[in-house]
C-alpha cells in the first residue's frame, strides 16, 4: 500500500518523510563521537551494533573483525538504508531520489571496472560494492559476472540509462585509462540530477541550490587536485562540471590558471565557503584541510534548510547527507584509531 | 495526582585506581541515575577509557551475536544459568568452540545455497536449449561461424532468411517465448545481431558440456536434488545446534553485555590522570542512606557528596549547567494508578516539575470506555479478558491494555446494568414509551412483571434508552466533558504555579479557567433561549450575566500573554466540549447496530418453525454481536484514549522528561546463586 | 415526505463528514505509520495525530442522531 512504485504522480511525501525523520532522530550526536574516540575497535563495532547497525554487524562479525568489520558494516548499512528509502518512495519523489543516489551506481561501476582491470577476483570486488543506488546487489553481480570490460560498460549504459559517446569508448579501448570515463559519468550524473529537479517550488529550488553548491565544491576540489599534480589551464577545464552556483566558466578558468589557490584569494573571497577554507588557505594550504573545510560548509548548508518544508524532498535528502556523513565519521574514527592517530587529530577530521 | 519524586544531585569523587570498585558498588546499590559527562565541562577532566577487559568482552560479544544470528536464535534460557558457571565457561573458551562450529556449518550452508542457485540457472538454460534439436558440442568451436542462442519476443526466422547461409533452429510455442539458435557467417554477425535485437533477443549462456541438453539437464537436476538434501541435513544440524547451545549462547550474551556495560561506564564520567568524578541523581529521601551505603562499600577509596536538591521552579532547571538541566522523573503512584503509567508514557514521560497525569487516566479512561460500551453483556468478556491480561501477559503493553479492559469492563457493566438497563442491546424492562423499539428481554422471555426491587434499581424503572433519551445523553456527555476539561485546566494552573509562581499561573492558565466556566454558563443560557425559546429572565438572566462577567475577567487576566489568542481560542474550547458528545454518539451507534441485528434475528427465529431460518437467525445474532463487541474495543478504546490525550492533556501536559533509570543489572538468562554472594 | 428529507439530511451529515475526515486522515495516517515502522515508541503520538480529524465525523454523527431521533421524533 505504501511501497507502490509508480511513474508519475507526486509521490508519497508524508509517509516517506515521517520514516526518514524517525531514522534521522536515531543518528549519532557529537557526544557519541567523543565517546567512540575513547573506545577500541571491537568496542566501536559492538557499540554501533547496538545503535542502528545491528543487522549488518551481526551478519558480518563472523567473517571480519577490526577496521574491516566496521568499514563493511557501515557501507552495507548505508546501502540498506538508502535503498530502503528509495524502495518506499513513489512518483516524482522516487525519481528525484534515484537521480541523487545515482552517484552510488557510478561508484559501484568504477569499483567493478577498476577491480577487473587490476585483475581482482569477483569476491573481493564484491566486498567493495555499495548497492545504495538504483542498481541493487543482483544487478551489480550481473555486471560483475561479465567477461570483458566493454560488455560491462555497455551493460551499465543499458541499466543505468547512460549513453556513452562512441569516441569515449574507443578511446578507452585504446588507452585503458578510466579517468575520462569517470569524468564523463560524473558530469552526466550532475546533468541528469539537475534535470530531475523541477525548480518550480521553493523546496526544490533550495535542493537545486544545494546540488549546485556541491558542483562548485567538487570543481574547486578538482582544480586543487590537478594543481597539486602541476596541471593548469585548459587541461583543467576539461574536468570542470558545468552548472555550479557561484563558479561559472570564467571564474573557473581564473582559478585554473592561478599559480596556487592562495594566489587566487581575491577570486575565492566572494564565495560562500571562503570563510571555512580561509584558515586552511592561509596557514597550512593543505589539500585535505581545504576539502574538509568545504565539506563542513556543505553539511552546514544542509542543516540550514532541513527544518523547512516538511513535506518535500528536502528532509529526505537532508537525512541522506547526514547518514552518509555519520558513516564517514565512523570510518574516519575507525581508520584513525587503527593507524594509531591521536584522538584530537581524528576529531579534527570529523565533520560534525 | 502527584509530582514525580524529588531528586537530589550527588557527586562521587575517588581515585582512578579504584574506579572499577566504585562502578561495582554503584551497580549493587541500584540507586544512582548517572549523568553523562561531556568533554569541556571542567578543566583537566575528560571522559575516560573503557575498563580493561571490555575490549575482549566486546570482541566475544560480537562473535556470539553473529553466531546467534546465523542460528536464527531469539531464544532465552528457560532455566537461567548460574553466573559462576557462565563466567567459568566463557574463560575456558567454550564460546569460541561453539562459534567455530557454527560458522563452519554456516559457511557450508552459504556455499551450498550459492551452488544451488548457480545450478538452477544452468538448469533453466539447459531446459530452454533442450527445446532445440542440437547437441551441446554443436554450439561452440567455430572460427568463421557466429552463433546466437537465445530467447525472443517474436520468431526471427523470416527476417533472417535474407541473410546468406544463415541457419536457424527455432522452437515456437504458444505459451512460452520462442527459443532459437542462429548460425551465421562471422562476417554477417553485425547485421544478424541488429535483426535479432529487433526481435528482442536475449542471450542464453550455453553451459559447457556435450550430448543432448535434455540429458544434461536431468543430470543437473539430480545434482540439485542431492545438494538440497544436504542443505536440509545442514538445516537439521543447525536446529539441533540451536537446541543444544541456544540457551548457553543467550546466557553468555547477557553476561558479556553486562560486563561491557559496566566496563564502558568510564565513557560516561569525568576522569583526570589520577581521579574520577561521577555525577548523578538520587531520590531525595534516599540521599543519606545511599551515601552511607556507597561509602561503606567504597571503604574510603571514594567519597559521596551531596550537591543540590532540585526544586520544581523552572528557573532552577534553566540556570543549571546544560547536563544538569533535567532532573530525571520517577513517577510516584500507588499500585493502582501505577498500572496507568503506561498510557501516560505512550505520549511522553512527565517532566520533573509537572503533575503526572496517570491518576487522571486511571479514573477517566475506564470510565469513558465503560460509558461508551454501556452494556451488561459486552462488559463480561472485557472483564474476563482484562483479568487474563493482567495475570498472564508478559509484555508491559498487553498488561496495560488488560488493565484498561478490566476496569473499563467493570464500568461498562455498571453503566449497562444500572444506568441503561440493557444487555446485548436489549432493555430488561420494556416501558410504554419505548414502543418504537420492540425488542426487549421482557417480551422475549415472556416475563409478565419483574420484582419491585429489580425495577427500583434501574433508573426511571426501565433504564435510559440510548436511542430514546438522545438529548439527555448528549447533555450528560457534555457535562462530563466540562468536568474533565475543568480538571485539565486546573492541573495546568497548578503546574504553572509550581514552575513559575502565582502571577504567571494566573496569566497563562488561570484566565482560561475563568473563560471555560464563563463560556459554559453563556452557552447554557443561550441554548435554553434559542432551542427551547425560554425568556431571558430570572435564573437564566443571572446565569448569562455571570457567564459574561467571568468571560471578561478571564479575558482580561489572560490578555497580557495570550493577546488575540484569547478570542480566537474560544470557539476551540466550545469545540473541545462538544467533542465529548462522542461519548453518547458512539454508544448510540452501537445501540443502533445491535437493534438492527436483534431485529433481524428475532424476526427470522420467530418466523415459524423452519430450521434454516432458525440457524440463520442465530448466526446473525452471534456474528452481529461479536462484530459490535470487537468494534467496541477499537472505537470505545481509541476514543477514550483520544479524549485523554487530545482534549485533556493538551491543556496541561508538556512531557519530554527523562525517566529515572538507575544503574543496575537486569538478568533474565543468568542468575546469581546464593552461594557465590 | 418530511421524514424522508430528514433521513437524507442525516445520511448526508454522516457521509460527507466521513469523507472529509477520511481525506484529512489520509496523509496523517501515512505519516504516522511511517514513523511507527521506524520507532514503535511513537505509537502514542502517532495515534493522537491520526485520530485528530476523527472529530469531524463524530460531529456529523451527532448531527445525524439529533436529526433522526429528536427532529424526526417530533414530526
Amino acid at each position: 500500500m505504501f511501497g507502490r512504485k509508480g511513474k508519475g504522480g507526486k509521490g508519497n511525501y508524508p509517509y516517506a518523510v515521517a520514516r526518514v525523520k524517525a531514522k534521522k532522530a536515531q543518528l549519532m550526536g557529537e557526544d557519541t563521537y567523543s565517546k567512540m574516540l575513547m573506545m577500541s575497535l571491537p568496542e566501536i563495532s559492538r557499540f554501533i551494533g547496538e545503535s542502528g547497525y545491528q543487522k549488518e554487524i551481526a551478519a558480518l562479525a563472523g567473517r571480519y573483525d577490526g577496521v574491516d568489520l566496521i568499514e563493511h558494516a557501515t557501507y552495507s548499512n548505508m546501502a540498506n538504508y538508502f535503498r530502503g528509502v528509495l524502495d518506499v518512495t513513489t512518483g516524482e519523489l522516487h525519481e528525484m531520489l534515484a537521480a541523487y543516489l545515482e552517484k552510488w551506481d557510478i561508484w559501484n561501476f568504477k569499483v567493478i571496472l577498476r577491480g577487473k582491470s587490476f585483475g581482482m577476483d569477483a569476491d573481493s570486488i564484491k566486498e567493495d560494492l555499495v548497492p545504495a543506488g538504483k542498481l541493487d546487489q543482483q544487478a551489480l553481480e550481473r555486471l560483475l559476472s561479465m567477461e570483458s570490460e566493454e560488455e560491462i560498460i555497455a551493460a551499465y549504459g543499458r541499466v543505468a540509462n547512460v549513453i556513452f559517446p562512441t569516441e569515449l569508448i574507443s578511446a578507452y579501448e585504446e588507452s585503458r585509462n578510466l579517468s575520462e570515463l569517470e569524468d564523463f559519468l560524473e558530469k552526466d550524473h550532475y546533468d541528469s540530477l539537475l534535470r530531475s529537479i523541477d525548480p518550480s517550488s521553493r523546496p526544490t529550488r533550495l535542493y537545486q541550490d544545494y546540488i549546485r553548491k556541491e558542483i562548485d565544491i567538487t570543481n574547486v576540489e578538482t582544480i586543487l587536485k590537478l594543481k597539486a599534480e602541476g596541471i593548469r589551464g585548459e587541461e583543467v577545464m576539461k574536468y570542470i562540471i558545468p552548472g555550479g552556483k557561484q563558479i561559472d566558466k570564467k571564474l573557473a578558468t581564473q582559478l585554473a590558471n592561478a599559480e596556487s589557490l592562495s594566489a587566487a584569494v581575491n577570486d575565492l573571497a566572494p564565495l560562500d565557503f571562503y570563510d571555512d577554507i580561509k584558515n586552511a588557505l592561509d596557514e597550512t594550504n593543505s589539500l585535505r584541510s581545504i576539502v574538509a573545510g568545504m565539506k563542513k560548509y556543505h553539511i552546514r548548508q544542509a542543516k540550514t534548510f532541513s527544518h523547512l518544508y516538511p513535506l518535500s524532498v528536502i528532509p529526505i535528502i537532508d537525512f541522506m547527507i547526514h547518514k552518509e556523513n555519520e558513516v564517514n565519521n565512523i570510518r574516519i574514527i575507525a581508520r584513525g584509531l587503527n593507524s594509531g592517530l591521536d584522538a584530537d587529530v581524528i576529531k579534527e577530521l570529523l565533520v560534525i | 495526582m502527584s509530582l514525580p519524586e524529588s531528586m537530589s544531585r550527588v557527586v562521587i569523587v575517588g581515585s582512578r585506581a579504584h574506579l572499577d570498585k566504585a562502578i561495582e558498588a554503584l551497580y549493587e546499590s541500584e540507586i544512582l541515575h548517572l549523568v553523562d559527562y561531556t568533554n569541556g565541562s571542567d578543566d583537566g577532566f575528560f571522559i575516560g577509557r573503557p575498563l580493561k577487559g571490555s575490549q575482549e568482552a566486546s570482541e566475544r560479544l560480537l562473535r556470539i551475536r553473529a553466531a546467534e544470528k546465523e542460528l536464527g536464535l531469539k531464544a532465552s534460557a528457560e532455566d537461567p544459568f548460574p553466573v559462576k558457571d557462565i563466567r567459568a565457561q566463557i574463560s575456558a573458551g567454550k564460546v569460541d568452540e561453539i562459534e567455530k562450529e557454527v560458522f563452519a556449518v554456516a559457511d557450508e550452508r552459504n556455499n551450498l545455497v550459492q551452488r544451488i542457485s548457480d545450478l538452477e540457472a544452468i538448469h533453466r538454460n539447459l531446459s530452454l536449449l533442450s527445446r532445440l534439436p542440437l547437441d551441446m558440442e554443436l554450439y561452440s568451436g567455430y572460427d568463421s561461424v557466429k552463433v546466437f542462442i537465445g530467447t525472443f519476443k517474436t520468431d526471427p526466422t523470416e527476417a533472417l532468411s535474407g541473410l546468406e547461409n544463415a541457419e536457424v533452429f527455432t522452437d515456437v510455442r504458444k505459451s512460452e517465448a520462442p527459443v532459437a539458435a542462429v548460425f551465421v557467417k562471422a562476417s554477417d554477425s553485425d547485421k544478424a545481431s541488429a535483426i535479432l535485437s529487433d526481435h528482442r533477443y536475449s542471450e542464453i549462456p550455453v553451459p559447457e558440456g556435450s550430448g543432448p541438453p535434455g540429458l544434461m539437464a536431468e543430470k543437473v537436476a539430480a545434482e540439485i536434488a542431492d545438494l538440497n538434501a544436504r542443505l536440509e541435513e545442514i538445516g537439521r544440524n543447525m536446529a539441533e545446534f540451536s537446541e543444544k547451545h541456544g540457551a548457553f549462547l543467550a546466557a553468555s550474551d547477557e553476561e558479556l553485555s553486562i560486563q561491557v556495560e559496566k566496563g564502558e561506564i568510564p565513557l560516561r564520567i569525568a576522569t583526570s590522570d589520577y581521579s574520577f568524578v561521577i555525577d548523578g541523581w538520587v531520590p531525595s529521601v534516599q540521599v543519606e542512606s545511599a551515601k552511607a551505603e556507597l561509602e561503606a562499600k567504597l571503604e574510603g577509596t571514594a567519597y559521596v557528596e551531596f550537591q543540590e536538591t532540585r526544586g520544581r521552579k523552572q528557573h532552577e532547571s534553566d540556570e543549571a549547567e546544560p547536563r544538569f538541566k533535567t532532573a530525571p522523573s520517577k513517577m510516584k503512584n500507588g499500585e493502582m494508578a501505577a498500572k496507568f503509567e503506561y498510557p501516560t508514557k505512550l505520549v511522553s514521560t512527565p517532566k520533573y516539575n509537572e503533575l503526572d497525569p496517570s491518576i487522571l487516566m486511571a479514573v477517566f479512561l475506564p470510565f469513558f470506555f465503560g460509558f461508551m460500551v454501556g452494556d451488561a453483556a459486552y462488559a463480561l468478556p472485557f472483564i474476563i479478558l482484562g483479568l487474563y491480561g493482567i495475570k498472564n501477559a508478559k509484555s508491559q503493553e498487553f498488561r496495560a491494555i488488560g488493565t484498561v479492559l478490566f476496569f473499563g469492563g467493570i464500568w461498562a457493566f455498571i453503566f449497562g446494568f444500572f444506568f441503561f438497563g440493557e444487555m446485548l442491546g436489549m432493555h430488561f424492562i420494556a416501558p410504554d414509551e419505548f414502543d418504537a423499539l420492540t425488542v426487549n428481554w421482557q417480551d422475549l422471555l415472556g416475563i409478565a412483571s419483574y420484582p419491585d426491587w429489580f425495577v427500583s434499581i434501574i433508573p426511571g424503572g426501565h433504564g435510559v434508552g440510548k436511542l430514546v433519551d438522545v438529548t439527555f445523553l448528549l447533555k450528560v456527555s457534555v457535562y462530563m466533558g466540562i468536568v474533565h476539561l475543568f480538571i485539565a485546566y486546573a492541573i495546568g494552573f497548578y503546574n504553572s504555579y509550581i514552575q513559575h509562581g502565582l502571577k504567571e499561573a494566573m496569566q497563562h492558565n488561570g484566565g482560561w479557567l475563568f473563560i471555560l466556566v464563563g463560556l459554559v454558563m453563556v452557552c447554557y443560557a443561550m441554548t435554553e433561549v434559542l432551542f427551547y425559546s425560554k425568556a431571558i429572565e430570572g435564573v437564566l438572566l443571572y446565569t448569562l450575566l455571570a457567564g459574561v462577567i467571568l468571560l471578561l475577567i478571564g479575558a482580561v487576566i489572560a490578555w497580557p500573554v495570550e493577546k488575540a489568542q484569547v478570542i480566537m481560542e474560544m470557539p476551540g474550547i466550545v469545540g473541545n466540549i462538544l467533542s465529548y458528545t462522542r461519548l453518547a454518539a458512539i454508544g448510540m451507534s452501537k445501540a443502533g447496530m445491535a437493534l438492527a441485528f436483534n431485529y433481524m434475528s428475532i424476526i427470522m427465529i420467530g418466523s415459524g418453525g423452519d430450521i434454516v431460518s432458525y440457524i440463520a437467525g442465530f448466526l446473525i445474532f452471534l456474528i452481529g454481536h461479536l462484530m459490535i463487541w470487537v468494534l467496541a474495543i477499537l472505537s470505545a478504546g481509541l476514543h477514550a484514549l483520544r479524549l485523554q490525550f487530545v482534549e485533556a492533556m493538551n491543556k496541561f501536559f508538556v512531557g519530554g522528561g527523562d525517566e529515572y533509570a538507575p544503574l543496575m543489572v537486569k538478568r533474565k538468562n543468568t542468575k546469581i546463586v546464593e552461594t557465590e554472594v | 415526505m418530511e421524514l424522508g428529507l430528514i433521513a437524507i439530511g442525516a445520511g448526508l451529515a454522516v457521509g460527507i463528514t466521513g469523507l472529509a475526515s477520511g481525506w484529512a486522515e489520509k496523509d496523517v495516517g501515512a505519516a504516522a505509520v511511517g514513523a511507527m515502522t521506524e520507532d514503535p515508541s511513537l505509537f502514542g503520538k502517532g495515534m493522537i495525530l491520526m485520530v485528530l480529524p476523527e472529530t469531524i465525523v463524530i460531529f456529523g454523527l451527532v448531527v445525524a442522531i439529533l436529526l433522526i431521533f429528536v427532529t424526526g421524533a417530533s414530526v
